[in-house]
């Protein structure tokens, strides 16, 4: 399988009051057509930004955007942003918002707003552009009757449906799904990712799936990379991951996940994530690390091969 | 402010059916629904009232400042309302005198008279056809059989308008018929066309009705002329006029006041509706641009706003008023421009600001949608609500300025305007003589436009904002 997405030291500052915020500080990593990548870590570890700077759309306050972003053999870097609206954007590579519930147009019908994107890309008339919107609500099995209900008429589910359809209305192959099922039931989330599970076959794509749900991404990835402060701390297939976690952090969030029918206690992480505009210094886990030394407050790890697929980020494996 | 972006459907079919089920909302509409029925029948109307309303001959057959007909109501008499005998309602006699070659033509009139006042004015209009003068004589016959001589002359061929009560001959034939009776000079000649000879002699003036004599008789108008040309003809109209009038009075050019109204409330709503609605939204559109485009379109557009806020308004509009004199629609061109930025671009901006953030943007940007197409199709129309309540609560103030301006006499030259003819009234004198409804009627019209649209204000308020709903 070839390679659809790489990136190499992928970096995105953001300028704030409080000064500036390093969101995605240098993230290196392929990924395989066809593949599932699961984004996880801690609320605010920087995987929303990391899906902004993917998809190349920044927030106005961006300070510092840079790195190496080639997508489909084409670094998007170089492009403008009417390039990328022009050929990229819906057409190759879509993004579902997180918090589908407010990704909607509170005043347009379910049906103009799936009809939106043939409108503005193939310059459909608006018969022809309902028809297409139909479609798309197949696709996603949800029932015709939805097209002229507005946003607030539909369940959660329904709303996540509907703006999955939207994404995939002019089939991208690359699909980034920020949180797609947070804020939902547990028979939902399960119907959204058995959803996303058959498009992903039917529509042959590729995935990066952000959660903080470790079990969740099991369901659906390929791969799994864990964000810490704005870095990929460790990244692997999942069974490496799950099975035998190699940073420090990774067994944490592992041991913090709760699993039915096992009366573990839940373990948590002392102290919190560090402030992402002033990061420590050397390994930025170092101050919650169980198994800091000394040169870990001084030096930043770089990334080291521990099987085929499998890359950690940590001092005490390139020691080894 | 911020309680006006809904993140409810703003679907102008729902906000109307709420507010037309409120109670204030449904005065409102009914109020207005009612006022534009009136402007539908001006707009529609064929005549040419504008032409009409500054020509004083045009309102001749109508009472000087009369009042309204149903004060009658009140003071429970039985006032004289206008009284007009056409020239098809006159009895007409052709004798040809034999051999003289002479024709002699009478026309007679009857009025039965029951009213509790004396007109206001008796009016004459003849016309008279003949080569030659003729000797033309009127007189005029109580009930009780008694008569007056009027006018006795020669008169050339043409148009002949008699006012009686100011005519110096009717004048003086009257003061010679007193003479005669050896009753006192001094009253009126209106007096003595309507009291019986007995009054007259007592010096009191004693309203004869019709039915005081038994059988009840008319009061009778006799006009006889008297011609040698071959071919000859006389036709009048008699106007008794009283002193009350119409829905709404008439003003000092005897012009109907409701004609006025009528007239007025087109041009007022007109006026009202689009400075309102194009102030309003072109505001909004600047203020949505604004706070969508940030950075330097917002810089420039914030600081053009600040200058607009510190214009004097109104004393930029009476000047050009004053010097160019403008008809209204220069004069509404005058206060768009003058309007282009202000209040709502601040506080739409501010809402605009508050918008963008929302994720939806955000997702539409994904899908490639332009900025205008994000400004127009997913900004805009949440800030309609807002608009929409900004636009009502602003038309009365754009009916309550063109009245103002036209107070200040600086509205429309030529227009019957509601506050033009509150204009006149004061130079009229309407205040001090006590002509209530000159000033009253129009004021009330006004009023109604301003409370409609602060009743539409209130239930709108209610629908949109949030906060106010009553669940
Ligand atoms: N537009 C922005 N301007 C400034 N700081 C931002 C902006 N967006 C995000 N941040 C900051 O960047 C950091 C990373 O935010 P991000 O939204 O990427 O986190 P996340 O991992 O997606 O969190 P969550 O799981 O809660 O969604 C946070 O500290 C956040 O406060
Ligand atoms: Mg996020």
């Amino acid at each position: 399988m070839s390679v659809l997405l790489s990136l190499k030291g992928l970096t995105l500052y953001y300028r704030t009051r409080r000064g500036v915020v390093k969101a995605v500080d240098g993230v290196s990593f392929d990924l395989k057509e066809g593949s599932c990548l699961s984004l996880v870590g801690e609320s605010g570890c920087g995987k929303s930004s990391m899906a902004y700077a993917i998809m190349r759309l920044l927030p106005r306050n961006t300070h510092t955007y840079c790195g190496e972003l080639i997508f489909d053999g084409k670094n998007l870097m170089d492009l403008t942003e009417n390039d990328l609206r022009r050929d990229f954007w819906l057409k190759k590579m879509a993004m579902v918002f997180q918090g589908a519930m407010n990704s909607l147009n509170p005043v347009l019908n379910i049906g103009e707003q799936l009809a939106e994107p043939f409108t503005i890309h193939l310059g459909l008339d608006k018969l022809e552009a309902l028809k297409r919107a139909a479609e798309l609500l197949e696709l996603v099995r949800l029932p015709n009757s939805l097209l002229d209900k507005y946003p607030h008429e539909l369940s959660g589910g329904m709303k996540q449906r509907v703006v999955i359809a939207t994404a995939l209305s002019l089939r991208p192959k690359f699909l980034i799904l920020d949180e797609p099922t947070s804020a939902l039931d547990v028979i939902t989330q399960a119907n959204i990712i058995n959803l996303l599970k058959r498009l992903q076959e039917e529509l042959n794509l590729t995935y990066i799936f952000i959660t903080h749900d470790l079990g969740l991404s099991s369901e659906l990835s390929d791969y799994i990379a864990v964000m810490y402060a704005g870095k990929v701390v460790e990244l692997g297939d999942i069974v490496s991951i799950l099975t035998a976690p190699k940073h420090p952090y990774t067994q944490k969030l592992l041991a913090a996940t709760p699993k039915l029918l096992e009366d573990a206690k839940l373990e948590f992480i002392p102290g919190s994530p560090p402030d992402l505009a002033y990061p420590p210094p050397g390994c930025r886990f170092h101050p919650r690390c169980p198994y800091v030394m000394d040169v870990c407050k001084v030096r930043e790890p770089e990334p080291v091969k521990v099987s085929s697929e499998h890359y950690v980020s940590c001092l005490l494996w390139e020691r080894v | 402010m911020g309680d006006f972006v809904s993140s409810a459907p703003v679907g102008l079919k729902s906000v109307a059916y709420e507010v037309s089920h409120s109670k204030s909302g449904l005065a409102g509409i009914i109020i207005l629904a009612s006022i534009l029925l009136i402007s539908m029948v001006a707009v529609f109307s064929p005549e040419n009232i504008i032409e009409k309303w500054n020509d004083p001959q045009a309102w001749l057959d109508k009472p000087r400042l009369a009042a309204p007909e149903w004060v009658t109501i009140f003071t429970g008499q039985n006032s004289l309302k206008t009284v007009i005998i056409k020239q098809e309602d006159f009895r007409k006699d052709v004798q040809k005198v034999a051999g003289l070659n002479t024709t002699k033509i009478e026309l007679r009139a009857r009025i039965t008279y029951n009213y509790d006042t004396i007109p206001t004015e008796v009016n004459l209009n003849l016309e008279i056809i003949s080569e030659t003068r003729s000797l033309l004589t009127v007189r005029w016959v109580r009930p009780d059989g008694s008569s007056v001589l009027l006018l006795r002359e020669a008169v050339e061929a043409g148009q002949k308008s008699v006012f009686t009560y100011r005519d110096r001959t009717v004048f003086e034939n009257v003061q010679a018929y007193l003479q005669k009776l050896a009753a006192p000079s001094t009253l009126s000649v209106g007096e003595v066309l309507f009291s019986s000879e007995d009054s007259l002699l007592k010096g009191t003036a004693k309203l004869l009705k019709s039915s005081d004599v038994k059988p009840s008789r008319p009061y009778e108008l006799v006009v006889e002329g008297v011609s040698e040309s071959k071919f000859f003809d006389v036709n009048a109209q008699l106007n008794l006029l009283g002193s009350v009038y119409g829905l709404c009075g008439t003003d000092n050019m005897r012009r109907d006041i409701f004609v006025g109204i009528v007239w007025g409330a087109p041009i007022a709503l007109a006026f009202g509706l689009v400075a309102a609605l194009v102030v309003t939204l072109v505001q909004a559109v600047f203020g949505a641009i604004s706070g969508f485009y940030g950075s330097r379109v917002d810089e420039i557009i914030q600081r053009v706003t600040d200058i607009y806020l510190v214009l004097p308004f109104l004393s930029l509009l009476i000047t050009i008023q004053f010097i160019y004199k403008t008809t209204i629609w220069t004069l509404l061109i005058a206060v768009i421009a003058l309007s282009l930025f202000g209040g709502v671009t601040k506080s739409v901006r501010s809402m605009a600001l508050q918008i963008r953030e929302e994720p939806y943007i955000e997702a539409a940007k994904s899908y490639g949608a332009s900025r205008p197409r994000i400004l127009f199709l997913y900004i805009l129309p949440r800030l309609l609500p807002y608009t929409f309540a900004n636009i009502t609560v602003s038309v009365p103030a754009y009916v309550f300025l063109e009245a103002s301006l036209s107070i200040l006499g600086l509205g429309d030259p030529a227009l019957p305007t509601w506050g033009k003819i509150i204009s006149e009234a004061f130079s009229g004198g309407a205040a001090y003589y006590g002509y209530w409804w000159w000033i009253l009627i129009p004021s009330i019209f006004i009023v109604l436009v301003s409370t409609a649209f602060a009743l539409l204000w209130y239930s709108l308020d209610k629908v949109l904002n949030p906060r106010l709903r009553e669940e």
